[in-house]
């Protein structure tokens, strides 16, 4: 039964690409093109890699680095699977729409739980499956490893996958035994996001450690460099991590050390079988009864009735509603609190944001100092503390502002029928996502005045630029994801309401905006420079300059994404 | 009857799918304080007429005008005097019910004193009070439903366009349904109804339109859809079946069963 159940749905996938809507069918068969290229290139520059390493390099070194690296590429995927994987787990598992009938006819629970273990676990793997499969066989092909590789390889990689789908499932489980599965999604996206940013920041703090412990490259020796390397990646903590086992496995193969390569996949591959059979074992227990309970409306408890009832009955004015948030304004209000409700979201957009600050925060503060005394027509410093912020709040912006019109979802015909001129929903869009990245742009500024020190005028500048900056982005980004909404993603848990081709496309126009953006801030400065202008005369006309550009976008962008919202029909 | 009195007109209403016209040639005149059921089979049409009627789609050729006021010309004026019932309740899952109907009152420019008063009658009409400071996420598909209704109701329309008004509602609250649709009627509200529950429509419609296949292929009062089917004493399901060729179909039941 398990077998025709995955018949099935390899057909609906064949059926895809035959016979759904020549669109979708068009950007199916362009993804799958996309997927073979990206292998292939993976595939081709990674062989040339270990053959320049294994070349160039001195055998031991190779081998370090080697080991190293697979270490962290199977760290990357078990930490990006502990963070995605729980949320996209729990939607399979418990709220896809085909639970219905799959629950209704007659097959064992624990067929459609395995079922359905299978589904998250190739979504869970299948990008990682298509950027690690070609570095592993480029591995194997450029050490001349044994036909053995290959299948261990395989199964290497589906057990450590397989170890945080099944962590994610466990939880899951617990959770919706507790709490609503849509709420139970949301929350524990977060804490696995939460947790996967906290091993991050470790390794990131760890390495920093350990580079403060490395020897000193003074003689340049190829012992000094593997002890250099080992000191700074080839952290003790990470011998505990099941990925870790996962890349031993494959490197004691390389290195011909059977004992060592058998144990590891032996851990390896009993600890995910083992996770395997518990989800099975618990399943049988609380799967079907989860599921039954969260297909109902969870109850109150009769004190909190109470509670509520009370509060409906307080007349307070001013709670909601009200004075600035009246009448069109609600819109804004209406989107920040379904924003700060839905955890997922909220980490799609902040995550990336304390990331790159972070990555930012750290490559840049160890050699501040130095890079502080490097002058172009201004000091470094100052520049990157102009631009750094704006990069990073301009992709977290073209985030936001790209879903503003497709985040409404299936809630679009509202918008639709509401008596409102398109004009004024796309502009409340934009100040909504206008506000968020501001905000967020100013906590990322005050990290970065206090690693920078560039002084109050660039302070006072930056914040303009970002003022700027943000209106502009979210003008581009609001207006694309007008063009390109996706109001019903074909997964429930996929956050992403812009079409492939219009994610492309913010991408592309992001990086050319903030191309002149910069370029005209850094022209002026450097004309001010050459003609010995005050920042008096230099940082207004930047200003003015940049607030032409945002006005130019306005009045182009706006209308044209006001007709596009106008003729947008609603055909769900 | 003046021009005041109608609330829908369309003339010529078209709307096509490449070669398949989902409506076609829909010539309709509907007046205040009428109720009016749109009757059809699946795919007959009658979703996409409603998404006509309201905007949601533009019309491959005609025009509709609601309270006068063309839906394409000036469609703020039109939707400033209808409210929509969708079939399925797809309404902001993550905003309380209180902060759902604040959110419609607000778009729909009512008084906020008026919308404060409004949201406990509407609560309390659809047995919804204390339940209005949970989140929509958490209601019951017959409660999104109630609170999609109360959503069209806060800015008391002159229109209203219900898609399958009673479909995943309890029998009380479809009976509030009804109850409502009757009161607004007699208060002058034009209230239009697509159903396939054709008891509902025999009962509470006072004209009622069968579309089969994009085709207007009857519409008027019980007497008048009568004379139009040979049905002469048959209910609406009798001159339903017959007005859309279903009746050959029994026999196909009757030989399955």
């Amino acid at each position: 039964m398990l077998g025709l159940l995955l018949k099935n749905r390899l057909n609906i996938l064949f059926l895809g690409y035959t016979r759904d809507e020549i669109k979708k069918k068009i950007g199916r068969i362009i993804g799958t093109f996309l997927g073979i290229a990206i292998f292939s290139l993976i595939l081709y520059y990674s062989a040339r890699f270990f053959t320049f390493i294994y070349n160039r390099l001195d055998t031991g070194l190779a081998n370090t680095i080697f080991d190293i690296a697979l270490d962290y590429i199977f760290l990357v995927v078990f930490i990006f699977i502990i963070f995605t994987g729980i949320a996209t787990s729990l939607y399979i598992l418990y709220l896809s729409k085909d639970l219905e009938l799959l629950l209704s006819i007659p097959i064992k629970y624990r067929t459609v739980f395995i079922y359905k273990y299978i589904e998250a676990l190739v979504t869970n793997s299948y990008l990682f499956f298509i950027a690690i499969m070609p570095i592993l066989i480029s591995f194997g092909i450029t050490s001349k490893l044994p036909m053995a590789y290959y299948p261990s390889m395989i199964i290497v990689f589906i057990s450590v996958v397989s170890i945080p789908t099944s962590l994610g499932v466990l939880t899951g489980m617990a959770a919706v035994r507790l709490i609503n599965p849509n709420r139970a999604k949301e929350i524990l996206a977060f804490i696995g996001g939460l947790f996967g940013l906290l091993i991050w920041l470790s390794t990131q703090l760890i390495a920093r450690f350990g580079e403060n412990m490395a020897p000193q490259l003074k003689s340049m020796s190829i012992e000094d460099i593997k002890a250099y390397i080992t000191a700074v990646f080839d952290k003790p903590f990470l011998k505990f991590f099941p990925s870790t086992w996962g890349s031993n496995t494959l490197f004691y193969l390389h290195n011909g050390n059977y004992k060592e390569f058998g144990l590891n996949f032996i851990l390896i591959t009993a600890v995910s079988a083992l996770l395997i059979f518990l989800c099975i074992v618990i399943s049988q227990r609380i799967y079907y009864t989860g599921w039954s309970n969260s297909s109902q409306v969870a109850a109150r408890t009769g004190s909190r009735r109470v509670k509520i009832k009370i509060e409906v009955n307080t007349d307070e004015k001013g709670k909601y509603g009200y004075g600035l948030f009246s009448g069109v304004n609600y819109f804004i209000l209406k989107d920040f609190k379904i924003l700060l409700r839905d955890a997922r979201r909220l980490l799609n957009i902040f995550l990336p944001m304390f990331m790159f600050t972070f990555l930012f925060f750290w490559s840049f503060s160890r050699s501040i100092n130095d890079s502080g005394e490097i002058n172009f027509f201004l000091p470094l410093k100052i520049i990157l503390f102009l631009f750094l912020p704006l990069a990073i709040i301009g992709l977290v912006n073209s985030n936001i502002s790209a879903n503003n019109i497709g985040s409404e979802g299936l809630q679009f015909w509202i918008l639709k029928v509401s008596p409102l001129q398109p004009k004024i929903i796309l502009r409340t869009k934009i100040i909504f996502s206008s506000i968020l990245t501001i905000f967020c742009g100013i906590i990322i500024m005050t990290i970065f005045y206090f690693v920078f020190k560039p002084g109050l005028s660039y302070l006072i500048l930056g914040l303009i630029l970002l003022i700027l900056f943000s209106w502009g982005e979210s003008i581009i980004g609001t207006s694309v994801g007008t063009f390109f909404p996706v109001f019903k993603p074909s997964q429930s848990s996929n956050k992403n309401n812009i079409s492939f081709i219009g994610g492309m496309l913010n991408l592309m126009l992001f990086l050319l905006y903030i191309l002149i953006f910069a370029g005209i801030a850094i022209g002026i400065l450097y004309l001010a420079n050459y003609l010995n202008w005050s920042s008096l005369i230099s940082f207004p006309v930047i200003i003015a300059l940049e607030l032409i550009l945002d006005i130019i976008l306005y009045n182009t962008l706006v209308n044209l994404s006001t007709y596009r919202l106008n003729a947008l029909e609603w055909k769900y | 009857m003046s021009d005041n009195s109608i609330a829908i007109e369309t003339f010529s209403l078209t709307k096509k799918y490449g070669s398949l016209a989902a409506v076609n040639n829909l010539n309709l005149k509907i007046k205040s304080g009428e109720i009016f059921g749109f009757l059809g089979p699946n795919g007959a049409g009658k979703t996409t007429t409603i998404k006509l009627m309201t905007g949601l789609l533009k019309p491959t050729a005609g025009t509709v005008k609601i309270t006068g006021n063309d839906i394409q010309e000036d469609p703020l004026g039109a939707k400033k005097n209808f409210g929509l019932i969708p079939e399925e309740p797809l309404i902001y899952e993550k905003l309380t019910g209180i902060e759902f109907l604040r959110f419609m009152g607000n778009i729909f420019t009512v008084d906020r004193k008026e919308i404060e008063e409004k949201i406990k009658e509407l609560l309390k009409v659809f047995d919804l009070t204390g339940r209005g400071d949970e989140l929509i996420q958490s209601y019951s598909h017959g409660m999104k439903q109630k609170m999609a209704i109360a959503g069209a109701l806060i800015h008391s329309p002159k229109v209203l366009f219900f898609d399958e008004p009673t479909v995943g509602l309890d029998p009380r609250s479809a009976r509030v349904i009804k109850d409502i649709m009757k009161f607004r009627a007699r208060s002058g509200v034009c209230i239009f109804m697509s159903t396939h529950i054709l008891e509902i429509a025999e009962r509470i419609c006072d004209r009622v339109g069968i579309i089969n296949k994009g085709e207007l292929i009857a519409v008027g009062n019980m007497d008048e859809l009568r004379k139009v089917s040979k049905e002469k004493e048959g209910n609406l399901e009798e001159i339903f079946l017959q007005l859309t060729g279903e009746e050959e179909d029994i026999d196909i039941i009757k030989s399955l069963t």
